[in-house]
């Protein structure tokens, strides 16, 4: 027998160091089903039973306002789990009850932990645990799980409770009342009014009835449906009917009342628990002083962004190498140790090369991840938006798109991901269409290779151009989509600063590995895939399989699938003047840029002395446009698939349209504004 | 009543309507935000507003300020 | 501890931290514009990165203003010490993590090993920036 656990708790409560504490090494990672919301599942021995532990999304309450809250509401009535632990921030106990009221609303078996009790003590405030337990009628645990404080008590306080629920439940059969010992003064006459009539219906037996009363008076829509539907509507109507009206006289409107009483049983509830004594000046206070300041906090991003950049690129540079060591070697000892040449040049030349090619980027990923998680457990990405959202405005952006453009820059599809903290879908949308336009660590090798070929006194400034173009379309676009296509103005923002603290390693680490492992699955296959099919291409003709030598020698090439489909789209590709081995390189950046500069090599029969060839084949004007067309043509397939992912085909092919043509506009445009201006 | 944006940084309003719609003014309630709520206004330049709120510290919107109608107290 | 004297540490101590900051980061950008137009001048502990010069140009901003908050009576100066200090360390940390990659790098014979090359103006003014932090915890200490 096993029993299931949900936890849930506000955004920021470190919710996902008691996960982390009370789950081992066995933890599932999933969606929920139908949307793209993180499932985390993990399992908990204790005094030989076993516990399943379900992470709910973070949510500040149980309305239906975004995706993470209708999964967590609907995982809490369809799944009654044994015990939901509710986390809370003995910091922000007032705001974290809000969610703890709806929770017993619900009807869930259910257990407080409060989190951060230390810092709340050096906060001055104090928590009377023993007095909330009773008011609620709730078990509270307090703990600190950052300083692994408390969680041997919360595991056993997780025993305990179940097992004295199932104790209780066999003695009374029937739903003890006493299990709602909150009571809304005001509306307790109308809850029971409708509840009464609830409870005639069989079919509505799985829910609590006084939360659908609640939920009826509080007007929820998807609440309001099951209603609708059920066979006691006739009867209910009317009374809730007269129930609104009588509300709306004196709250103005039925859902304010019922968040009125909320907050009034809350406001007692804090008066004799909390006490206050007044601290002295926070590291929080200190930090919001400077990094929230209009002007100064806007110019402190700098050297965030500098740290950034200098951790993701300069230190994961060894681990690269010997990444690209190893694999170099790898290749060699299967030339050498291989007799049959057709399976060791598909695995040396594929596979391996193709593994090596997603594997050299594995360290500058990680370091990114890393250097990300970091900021944000430690509170500062939360001010970004704050800081930011007026210029995002202007651009037509929430202020919430600032953190996936700038893990752009890294790879584009975390940062895709990481829109789902946006909350309007069209806001989200259009966050995620701009983002392959900013220039992903994918790309950097392209530029590096043209710069240093063709303008090598002034590479620096011709790769920051890049950047730059990218920046600027991205900003552009967003501005032109929002005019033409969502013609609304970005949401609201409404966002919670955190206190700052000093991250947690081990919480760092484990967001880090996640999301690497997330990015090794998804675009992992497909690089392979793609290399794969590369090789294939280039050592196949229309006259057959023309040998390992192709990778060797130029002229061989040329007569294979690879040269076919290039020289197709060299006329297209004329004007800029670009030949047959360029276009075919860019048919293998759709797989992931970084295989350009590889394929250009093939192409050429180049290997070492690449950049001396680059620099014959290409003028600066046409190598110009070439990286130009380079940083906007077509995102990869790995971003592809997660844009496919989270917001459907119908914006995939809508970005690579889009794309496609703004990169052959612009590549022309280079090419036109460049012949006119040096002949 | 005059609107949250207008408050100066260091003043505690009393919030007495929201005429934002549905959806944000939900938002607002579960962070803490409704009518009869006490902020402290920590920080009002030409950006988001940041008010301390039940022990937390939210950042709304300037436009978004400008719907949330506040008294002194 | 007096009010008026802590103070005048406050400014001081800004004063030289974010006066340090501004001329290094100058000096940073300025290197790094001229080898962008291929003029190459080399100077010990600096490297030219126009990028880097900026964000220690923003920390000694931040110190400045400090300087400024403390001599019109401001208490809050003191919150521009510790933040400028905190970015200022967060600096110093990143730059000591790229010379220890460094070392790894030189260990498996990827590339050369110059202390000079290594030891950089961020990491010399980064680690220097415990000492205003200290001072500034401390004084944070005393303001109940």
């Amino acid at each position: 027998m096993e029993y299931e656990i949900a936890l849930i708790g506000n955004p920021n409560v470190g919710k996902s160091t008691i996960f982390n504490a009370l789950t081992g090494e066995n933890v599932y990672i999933g969606n929920w089903a139908g949307v793209t919301v993180e499932k985390k599942v993990g399992e908990m021995e204790y005094k030989g039973k076993k516990f399943k532990i379900v992470d709910l999304p973070g949510v500040y309450s149980l309305t239906a306002n975004s995706i993470d809250e209708i999964v967590a509401r609907d995982y809490l009535i369809n799944e009654n789990p044994d015990l939901v632990v509710n986390i809370a921030d003995a910091t922000a106990l007032e705001r974290n009850l809000y969610l703890t009221l709806q929770l017993m609303e619900i009807g869930a078996d259910l257990l407080l932990a409060l989190n951060k009790m230390d810092l709340a003590d050096n906060l001055g405030i104090e928590v009377d645990v023993k007095k909330l337990e009773d008011i609620l009628g709730v078990k509270v645990v307090p703990l600190s799980a950052s300083k692994k404080i408390g969680i041997e008590d919360l595991k056993e306080a997780i025993l305990n409770t179940i097992e004295e629920k199932r104790k209780k439940r066999k003695n009374v059969n029937a739903k003890d009342k006493d299990k709602y010992p909150i009571k809304y003064p005001h509306l307790e006459t109308y809850i029971k009014r409708l509840s009464s009539i609830i409870e005639k219906d069989e079919a509505l037996k799985k829910y609590n009835p006084r939360y659908l009363a609640i939920k009826l008076i509080e007007n929820d829509e998807y609440i309001n449906e099951i209603i609708k539907n059920s066979k006691i509507w006739e009867d209910l109507e009317p009374v809730l009917k007269e129930i609104k009206k009588e509300l709306s006289k004196k709250y103005g409107e039925p859902e304010l009342a019922v968040v009125e009483e909320r907050y009034k049983i809350i406001d007692r509830i804090v008066k004799d628990v909390v006490k206050k004594t007044s601290g002295k000046l926070t590291t929080t206070e200190m930090l919001d002083d400077v990094l929230t300041d209009e002007k100064i906090g806007t110019l402190l991003i700098i050297p965030f962004l500098w740290m950034l950049f200098k951790f993701t690129f300069d230190a994961s540079k060894p681990f690269s190498e010997i990444i690209q060591y190893i694999f170099a070697s790898l290749s060699t000892v299967i030339k050498t140790s291989i007799s049959n040449k057709f399976l060791a040049s598909l695995l040396a030349d594929g596979v391996i090369s193709g593994v090596g090619a997603v594997l050299t980027f594995f360290p500058i990923l990680a370091f990114l991840f890393f250097a990300i998680s970091f900021l944000e457990d430690s509170g500062y990405m939360a001010r970004i938006p704050f800081i930011m959202d007026r210029v995002m405005n202007k651009f037509g952006l929430p202020g919430k798109a600032v953190i996936p453009m700038v893990m752009g820059f890294g790879c584009n599809v975390p940062a895709i991901m990481a829109t789902r903290t946006i909350e309007n879908r069209e806001d989200r949308i259009l966050t995620i269409l701009i983002n392959p336009l900013l220039s992903c660590s994918a790309r950097l090798p392209i530029y590096a290779l043209f710069a240093g070929a063709l303008f090598s006194k002034y590479q620096g400034v011709v790769i920051l151009s890049m950047y730059a173009l990218g920046v600027i379309l991205a900003l552009l676009t967003a501005l032109m989509f929002r005019r033409l296509i969502f013609k609304t103005s970005p949401a609201y923002l409404i966002v919670e600063l955190p206190q700052y603290h000093i991250p947690h390693l081990n919480v760092v680490l484990k967001n880090t590995w996640e999301r690497v492992y997330d990015f090794l699955k998804k675009a992992g296959t497909v690089i392979v895939f793609g290399v794969v099919l590369v090789w294939f291409l280039s050592v196949y003709g229309p006259s057959g399989y023309l040998g390992d030598e192709v990778f060797n020698n130029p002229n061989l090439i040329a007569h294979s699938y690879v040269a076919i489909i290039g020289k197709m789209l060299t006329p297209l590709f004329a004007p800029m003047g670009w030949d047959w081995r360029a276009c075919s390189a860019l048919v293998f950046g759709i797989i992931a840029k970084e295989v350009v500069v590889g394929s250009l090599a093939m192409l050429y029969g180049a290997g070492e002395n690449l950049s001396n060839v680059i620099a014959h084949a290409f003028s600066p004007v046409s190598a110009y446009a070439f990286m130009a067309f380079c940083l906007i043509y077509l995102p990869c397939i790995a971003t592809l698939a997660v844009i496919k992912n989270e917001i459907g085909w119908k914006w995939a092919l809508f970005a690579v349209a889009y794309e496609m043509i703004l990169a052959y506009v612009v590549a022309l445009l280079i090419s036109v504004i460049g012949h006119f201006l040096f002949g | 009543m005059y609107p949250l944006a207008f408050t100066k940084e260091g003043e505690e309003v009393i919030v007495k309507k929201i005429d934002a719609g549905a959806g944000a003014t939900q938002r607002l309630t579960s962070m803490g935000i409704n009518v009869g709520s006490k902020l402290k206004v920590v920080r009002n330049q030409n950006g988001p507003v940041i008010v301390s709120v039940r022990g937390s510290n939210i950042a709304i919107g300037r436009g978004l300020a400008m719907k949330i109608m506040c008294e002194k107290c | 501890m007096d009010v008026r004297r802590v103070r005048k540490m406050i400014a001081s101590v800004s004063l030289i931290f974010g006066c340090s900051f501004i001329i290094s980061g100058f000096v940073e950008m300025a290197l790094g514009v001229g080898k962008i137009l291929g003029v190459n001048i080399s100077l010990p502990l600096f490297v030219g990165d126009v990028f880097g010069g900026l964000a220690l140009l923003a920390v000694g901003i931040t110190y400045m203003i400090g300087v400024k908050k403390a001599i019109y009576g401001d208490i809050r100066a003191v919150s521009y010490l510790f933040t400028a200090s905190i970015v200022g360390l967060g600096i110093g940390i990143v730059a000591f993590l790229v010379l220890i990659s460094h070392g790894i790098g030189f260990l498996l014979g990827f590339e050369e090993w110059s202390p000079l090359k290594n030891i950089t103006i961020y990491l010399i003014l980064g680690v220097l920036a415990v000492i205003p932090y200290k001072i500034s915890e401390a004084v944070r200490a005393e303001s109940t």
